[in-house]
Parts: structure tokens; C-alpha cells; sequence
């Protein structure tokens, strides 16, 4: 597969987090620890399996209905425990996925016990995908 | 020595010092340990050498349970020298700590002492048992948790080893020639024990009323009786010895019979996919001596039991091979694993996804079964071709036992989420599910310990209430019986007996 991921593009996908917080915001959030480009790869890394991701998302949308909005699932996501986004988003989810688990902050999709924050990723994951703003295939 | 009744004549008179009726685990085990004693010990087996229809067909009754288990009673119970060491598969592992407490959130609780009772009797029974990890055991000094199965770091549960017995122990084989051999032991093949008679005052049990298919009627007088039939047999015996006390034996308060558990067994209740590359998703570093070892499994710690009002339980995690992943596999397993891979081996630990597809395990739950009144074995109205009345067992269970398993998984589930290890699908969360629910063929409880008559039938020393020489040697005893193999238990707790009853004689 290519990586047909550009800055561009990124930005574009993630320009739905300006619509929260203004496009200078995102900058400031996803460039703190991380050049765009090693952002980019990681996702990518991320990306064999986004069509998996979305479907799930798409399942959890069915059973959370009021949270399909990228503009209210973004901060649900990515923000810290005071509500801020900033930082490594990565790390931050991964803080928030282990707190989820730790603290018992769950959802079953279906049967399956996964963190809040992975359904809200997945679920950001499936509006993007039905907006075009992530391709797949690539 | 070794007698087959159906040669004696009928009317013979057997005398001996303790007669010990069932020649299973707890039976023989009590007499190897006092055939050095001094003491003349008549070891009573309703079956023979083999197997036989006429044994077997003794087995027969009515049972009331889990839909699955029509052949409970026969599976559960064996009728021949050796008892249920015939059947036994092998496996086996003390009691938790928790097992002997009283719970406040499990009525009717609580054992008459602590596991350090047990454990120089655990120590003894291991080679009896062929166990050779019990010297391991007892130097890590745990009860709670085998921890040389270094796991991951899990902060809510413990991973347990259920030790196996290698070669399997059928004691009907390893022991016969020491028992036929001894001086003081004579074992009575043939010899089903019809009822045990008290005498006018019931304080005391006179002799033991025997017979057989030969038509052969024997009685037995000792100075002590020692019912070792298994749960099932020893409340029926004693519920059948009625004619000084009409309610049976130690009966006084209705608990005979009462109080029966058996381990339920749910298979198929999850199933775990598993995200990381290496290993399987519970081991840690330090995973060991796997050959003293039938399986582990992940129980709930002491902690979480209390916090959460969880029953004690395992999980035993194996692998789906690829026949069944798709039919048995939650739906949504590829999109779960999807989402689990790419987090955790990405975002989550920065290694890159694994590319070959992992397997997908299932889980299977070992339960404990909560002491309840109702659940039951009593006798029925048929009788058997000796004349004696046909059980009918009644097992029961509550909302706390279902409650317990979904609280359990989801807590296990949780554990493998926050390590990054995988995802859990709750099959027994979904109203479809339909896999059974199994006995464990671990009768416990019908003639259980407690200092009171009221809501016991034996006391701490296994002494039947107001019968001054009557015991029970038998998981019929345990107040409680977590969720394990209860085999280790029964034969400490025979040697443990066989102690008392040398000291009771002058002879420790």
C-alpha cells in the first residue's frame, strides 16, 4: 500500500478540530511533541486496520447516537483530565484507554468490553470515513 | 486382608475397632493411615475388585439440576474398590484462604478453622496423591495464588495452578496390596451398608446392618463408624438410618442433606483476542515447572472478592482451533482485533502491528457453588434391588452465582484491556447463549461442619452431632468448597480424622 497520507491531507482530516477550537489550536496541539511527518506515520501504521476500526465505530454510533459529531467526540477523545487537548495525542489516549479500564469506564458493543475512549475513537474513525476525510483503500 | 462378602455366611458377626464404610479417597486414605496403629480397621466397599452392573445399578435416582447432567449420578460416583479414583482425572488444588472464611456476603459461610488446619495434612496427602509440587507450595508460603506463575501484572486477579497427579492416583490400584497385605486392615468387598443402627439412646451407633446380590446379611460392630461414601451416599446412608432417630442420624434440625453444592462448569462464556506478538496474553516471565502442572487459571484475588462481592471462581484460557473461531467467536472479533492490534501495538506500546493472524481464546469458567438450604439430596420413594430408598438430588443456585460470573469476566476483561493484551467478548451476557452448564461430579456439603447442631451435621472434628461415634470422612463435610477439584481436601481432611481417632484411643 502507499502512503498517500500528506500533511495536506492531515490537516484537512483534522481541520474538524478547528471547527472547536480554531486551526491555530490544532497546530499547537499536534505539533508540541511531534513533526507532522512522524504524526503521519504513525497513523499510517494505524491505517491497515481502519476499515475494522470504522466498522466497530459505526456499531457504537448505533448505540450512542447523541455522539456522532466529530466536533463533540474529538475532545471526548484526545483531551486530557482538565478537558485540554494538548501534548502527544497518542499518549494522551493511551493514559485515558488504561484510566478507562482501570476505573471501569466501559461500553459493550455487542458483547465486547472495550474502553469508552476506544468506542469514541472508533467512532470518530467511522464519521471520518463517511466524510472522505480518510481513504480506504489506499 | 481382603474378604468378598458374598462368600461369608449370612448372620456372620464382623467386630473390629473402626469400621470405615467406603473405600474411595477418603476410606482408604483412613485406612493406610491407621493400619500401623494398633488399631483393627474393617474397610466396608460396596462394589468389588471391577466394575459390575449390579454396583453400578445401585447409582441410580432422580436428579433435579442443569439440564445437561441426566447422568449425574452416575458420573458423579462409582461403585468399586477405589471409589472415584477410578474416574478421577487427575486433578486437584487445595482450598483458598478464602474458602474458610466466613463471608459476609455468602450465608451460611465460614469453616470451624483456618487453612494452616489443613496444610501438615495437605503436606501428607501429596504423595498419596502422586502430587509432586506441594514442597514448592509450601516455601513460596501462599495460599492464595501460585505465583511462580510469574503472569502479567494483573491488580485484580491471581493466577492459580490446579496441580495434577502423575500418573494418575486410582487407589484402588496403588493401594490394594498394602491394605491386603496389613496385619490390622481387612477390606470387605461386596458389602453394601443398608443402614447403620443406633442404639435406644442414639448416642451411639451399635453395628452396621450389611447385605449383597448374594443374599448375604452381615453385621459389623466397632467402637467407631467412619462414613466415607462421598457426599452423595454418606447424607443417604444417614438419612436412611432412621429407626431410633426418625429423621436420620445427627438430624436433629433438618440440615442433613441439605446445603449441596457441586462446581458448575461454563464453558465457551468469552472469548479473549489477544494483540500482542509474543506469548500468550497471560504469561509473564518466570513460567514454570508446566509438567507438575494439569492447567492455571485466573481467579479473582481476596481483595476484588470482597470489594465486588464476587464468589470465588477460575478462568481457564485455550485456544479456539480454526473450525470453531467463526462459529463460536463473538461477531465483531475481526473489527475488535482490528482496533485492539492497531492501539496497543501502536499507539499504545510504539511496536509495530504484528502481520500473521493470532488465535482467539475461549474461556471457561470453574465456579463455586453457594451453600443453600433448598438445594438438596433426600430420599425418594423407589427403592433399589437391596431395598433401600433411591436419592433424588436437588441442586439449586441463586441470582449471586450468575451475577458473580458476569461480574467476574468483565473484571478479567478489564484487567486485559488496561495491560494491553487483548479484548474480551462476554458470550454469557448474550441472550442466545446456549453453551451448558456442567456438574463438576464434586458433591459437597450434604452433611456439613459447623460447632452447632443447628446448622451443621458433623462438628470441627468431623463427629456426627449427639453420636458419640460416628464420623464423617467425605467432601459431604465442607461448609463451603470454593471451586477446585475437592480431592486434595477429602484426603487431607481423612488423615486429619485418622489423627483424632489415634488420639481418641491413646495411639498419636
Amino acid at each position: 500500500m502507499s502512503n498517500t497520507w500528506t500533511r495536506r491531507k492531515m490537516l484537512a482530516s483534522l481541520g474538524l478540530v478547528s471547527a472547536v477550537g480554531g486551526a491555530g489550536l490544532t497546530l499547537r496541539y499536534f505539533t508540541h511533541e511531534r513533526d507532522y511527518e512522524e504524526w503521519v506515520v504513525e497513523v499510517d501504521e494505524v491505517l491497515p486496520h481502519v476499515k475494522d476500526i470504522s466498522a466497530l465505530g459505526r456499531r457504537y454510533l448505533e448505540q450512542a447516537p447523541g455522539e456522532s459529531d466529530p466536533e463533540l467526540l474529538i475532545p471526548l477523545t484526545f483531551a486530557d483530565e482538565d478537558g485540554n487537548l494538548r501534548g502527544n495525542p497518542w499518549k494522551q489516549l493511551d493514559k485515558t484507554i488504561r484510566l478507562d479500564y482501570s476505573t471501569g469506564n466501559i461500553f459493550r458493543v455487542d458483547g465486547w468490553v472495550l474502553s469508552r475512549t476506544e468506542c469514541r475513537f472508533s467512532g470518530l474513525v467511522a464519521l471520518m470515513m463517511e466524510r472522505g476525510e480518510l481513504q480506504w483503500p489506499r | 486382608m481382603l474378604v468378598d462378602c458374598r462368600q461369608l455366611e449370612s448372620g456372620t458377626v464382623v467386630r473390629a475397632d473402626v469400621c470405615v464404610i467406603g473405600a474411595g479417597f477418603a476410606g482408604v486414605s483412613l485406612a493406610l493411615a491407621l493400619k500401623d496403629s494398633g488399631l483393627r480397621v474393617a474397610l466396608l466397599e460396596s462394589g468389588g475388585l471391577e466394575t459390575d452392573e449390579n454396583a453400578s445399578g445401585l447409582l441410580d435416582g432422580t436428579f433435579d439440576g442443569p439440564h445437561r447432567n441426566k447422568s449425574y449420578l452416575q458420573t458423579s460416583r462409582s461403585r468399586v474398590f477405589g471409589g472415584t479414583s477410578d474416574i478421577w482425572t487427575g486433578t486437584c488444588r487445595p482450598l483458598d484462604e478464602i474458602d474458610y472464611e466466613a463471608r459476609d456476603w455468602v450465608p451460611d459461610s465460614g469453616w470451624p478453622f483456618g487453612p494452616e488446619e489443613l496444610i501438615p495434612y495437605y503436606q501428607r496427602a501429596a504423595p498419596l496423591l502422586k502430587i509432586r509440587t506441594f514442597k514448592t507450595y509450601r516455601r513460596e508460603g501462599a495460599l492464595v495464588g501460585y505465583n511462580r506463575l510469574a503472569g502479567p501484572d494483573f491488580t485484580r486477579f491471581v493466577p492459580k495452578a490446579l496441580f495434577r497427579s502423575h500418573p494418575v492416583a486410582r487407589f484402588g490400584v496403588l493401594y490394594r496390596d498394602d491394605l491386603e497385605s496389613s496385619e490390622r486392615v481387612t477390606v470387605y468387598l461386596h458389602a453394601n451398608v443398608l443402614e447403620l443402627l443406633a442404639y435406644p439412646d442414639g448416642a451411639g451407633i451399635e453395628e452396621a446392618v450389611v447385605s449383597n446380590f448374594a443374599g448375604r446379611e452381615l453385621r459389623f460392630k466397632a467402637q467407631e463408624f467412619v462414613v466415607a461414601a462421598g457426599a452423595l451416599d454418606c447424607a443417604r446412608l444417614l438419612l436412611a438410618s432412621n429407626q431410633v432417630q426418625k429423621a436420620g442420624l445427627a438430624n436433629d434440625f433438618d440440615v442433613l442433606g441439605r446445603y449441596y453444592m457441586d462446581h458448575t462448569r461454563l464453558p465457551r462464556t468469552a472469548q479473549l483476542v489477544p494483540t500482542q506478538e509474543k506469548r500468550r496474553p497471560w504469561e509473564g516471565t518466570g513460567a514454570d515447572a508446566v509438567r507438575y502442572y494439569s492447567y492455571y487459571v485466573f481467579s479473582p484475588n481476596r481483595e476484588a472478592q470482597r470489594s465486588l462481592k464476587m464468589l470465588n471462581c477460575g478462568v481457564r484460557l485455550s485456544e479456539l482451533d480454526r473450525e470453531e473461531i467463526a462459529a463460536k467467536a463473538g461477531g465483531l472479533s475481526q473489527e475488535v482485533g482490528g482496533l485492539a492490534r492497531g492501539l496497543d501495538q501502536t499507539v499504545l506500546s510504539g511496536s509495530r502491528p504484528a502481520r500473521r493472524s493470532k488465535p482467539i481464546y475461549s474461556a471457561k469458567l470453574y465456579n463455586e457453588h453457594v451453600p443453600l438450604h433448598h438445594s438438596r439430596v433426600r430420599l425418594g420413594s423407589e427403592r433399589d434391588p437391596l431395598g433401600q430408598q433411591r436419592l433424588v438430588v436437588e441442586w439449586r443456585s441463586n441470582e449471586q452465582m450468575d451475577e458473580s460470573v458476569g461480574r467476574t469476566l468483565e473484571l478479567l476483561a478489564m484487567e486485559f484491556g488496561r495491560l494491553a493484551r487483548g479484548r474480551m467478548h462476554l458470550s454469557v451476557a448474550d441472550p442466545l447463549y446456549t453453551a451448558p452448564c456442567y456438574l463438576g461430579a464434586h458433591p459437597m456439603g450434604t452433611t456439613r461442619m459447623h460447632p452447632s447442631p443447628k446448622k451443621g451435621v458433623v462438628d470441627a472434628d468431623c463427629k456426627a452431632h449427639g453420636v458419640n461415634n460416628l464420623f464423617v470422612a467425605s467432601s459431604s463435610v465442607f461448609p463451603t468448597g470454593g471451586f477446585v477439584n475437592p480431592t486434595y481436601t477429602i484426603v487431607a481432611l481423612a488423615l486429619r480424622l485418622a489423627d483424632f481417632l489415634k488420639r481418641k484411643h491413646g495411639l498419636a
